[in-house]
């Protein structure tokens, strides 16, 4: 049987990009105000339009990748880094554009829709949490705080030895 | 005519379909204009100050749904496969940043790299933890020998079985991270930068873990305090998440696993003791991936 379209990947895709990318809009207007810049959601309507633009461009470069026999799985992110990569890039011919504009959205405001999914979402893996013992849990964060603070050491051993800082 | 109605109202059904989830969105918009209005929040304990920012706090949010029951679990089900699609915008935003800043990139492309390794370093410090403090068998393996994302899952389901007492701590870390992961994260690189000792760039790339939400929690607090490297910073920290969500699985596979198994049975020699086996036959498997 045929796929109903409300089910169709691309239309939720669609749907669940538009939503965050709006909802970004009006935190980013909050955030850039009280940082003293504001960004009317006026404003980031075309850079974010761009960014939707530019994530659906990634997965359909994808998919097309993924016809390729034996072409390997590989995740949107990649394909999206990539592309977006060279945009930026200074032998793009659109890079002033897409930095000047992109940069009107904030990291910081565009993170909090995504996390407000992931939070609604917390709530099936709580159940899962209380069931866990104190050891694991305690070793758990252990190695979220070690893996952080092992990378920075290395990387600042490497930086101060090459001289870069 | 009769064609005609028909059509028209399976139309306005699949609407309807369309629209079911609409109590999943607003309450997304609710919580991101609730949070951007509460702001950041920084406070201080000891030399070290922490800062709490309006991501941080949807993740809050979500907790206390879930634990005074406010939200059905079909939102949490529907919202679940979101996260995917909508982390994707922090891809498009990398647009502004990478590309400006790849010089920078490729002339720290010596600690980009090594850096990697730092994620290896939490072995000798979560495996000692759990072996001579909390006496923990093989799940100790599972819990400490990365952060537990998905492709840890996947390499521990693989030699070892989800059902495994690996795939018992790899299945709590996961747990962890999912719940408290971004928080902590947090916590931990405002904590790291406020005390001075390292340099902006070194943190950046502390960053990348392989998880995007993660990363963006980590470097949050590093844009705010240096914002005139805010750029250069994400430019790092998004590179070195990308190489991280590359090299992952082959360092969970040939270093990290080996490593932590063999400090399993390091630790527990230290303690006089004979280390538990696994509560799964699948010993040979085990047996090939240590040297």
């Amino acid at each position: 049987m045929k796929t109903a379209w409300y089910e169709n990947i691309w239309v939720v895709r669609l749907k669940v990009l538009f939503v965050s990318a709006f909802f970004a809009a009006f935190g980013n207007w909050i955030f850039t105000t009280k940082s003293g810049n504001p960004v009317t959601p006026g404003e980031a309507a075309l850079p974010l339009v761009v960014m939707v633009g530019l994530v659906l461009t990634a997965m359909v470069i994808q998919m097309l990748f993924e016809k390729i026999p034996h072409w390997p799985k590989l995740p949107t992110a990649l394909y999206l880094t990539l592309m977006n990569t060279y945009l930026g890039s200074p032998i793009s011919p659109v890079a002033d554009w897409i930095v000047a504009n992109i940069s009107k959205i904030q990291l910081m405001a565009l993170c909090t829709p995504i996390l407000a999914y992931a939070g609604i979402a917390i709530g099936k893996d709580l159940d899962e949490f209380r069931k866990q013992g104190v050891s694991i849990i305690i070793v758990s964060i252990l190695t979220f705080i070690g893996t952080f603070i092992g990378s920075a050491v290395i990387a600042q051993i490497v930086l101060s030895a090459t001289g870069a800082i | 005519m009769s064609l005609g109605t028909k059509k028209h109202k399976r139309g306005k059904n699949a609407m309807k379909e369309f629209l079911k989830d609409w109590k999943v969105h607003v309450l997304v918009g609710a919580m991101v204009i609730a949070a951007e209005l509460i702001g950041k929040h920084a406070f201080q304990f000891g030399p070290v100050s922490f800062t709490l920012f309006p991501m941080l706090y949807c993740i809050f949010m979500g907790i206390l749904f879930a634990v005074f029951k406010l939200i059905p679990r079909s939102m949490m089900e529907t919202a679940s496969p979101y996260i995917t699609i909508s982390v994707l915008m922090l891809g498009a935003r990398s647009a502004a940043t990478i590309g400006p800043n790849l010089g920078l990139i490729f002339s720290s492309g010596a600690a980009l790299v090594l850096q990697e390794l730092g994620n290896l370093g939490t072995i000798f410090f979560s495996i000692p933890v759990g072996v001579l403090i909390f006496k923990m068998g093989r799940s100790v393996v599972g819990a400490g020998f990365s952060i537990s994302r998905e492709g840890s899952l996947i390499v521990i389901g693989d030699m070892y079985g989800l059902d495994s007492d690996e795939g018992l701590g790899v299945m709590g870390g996961y747990v962890v991270g999912t719940l408290f992961g971004t928080i902590i994260c947090g916590l931990c690189s405002s904590g790291l930068a406020s005390t001075g000792w390292f340099h902006p760039h070194a943190l950046a790339m502390a960053c990348g873990t392989g998880s995007a939400s993660m990363m963006s929690a980590n470097v949050a607090p590093l844009m705010d305090m240096w914002p005139e490297m805010a750029d250069e910073i994400y430019a790092l920290a998004y590179a070195s998440n990308t190489l991280s969500g590359i090299d992952g699985l082959y360092m969970n596979l040939l270093l990290a696993i080996p490593l932590a198994n063999g400090l399993y049975k390091l630790m527990w020699k230290l303690r006089g003791q004979k280390p538990p086996e696994s509560h799964k036959q699948e010993v040979d498997q085990v047996d090939i991936i240590e040297y």
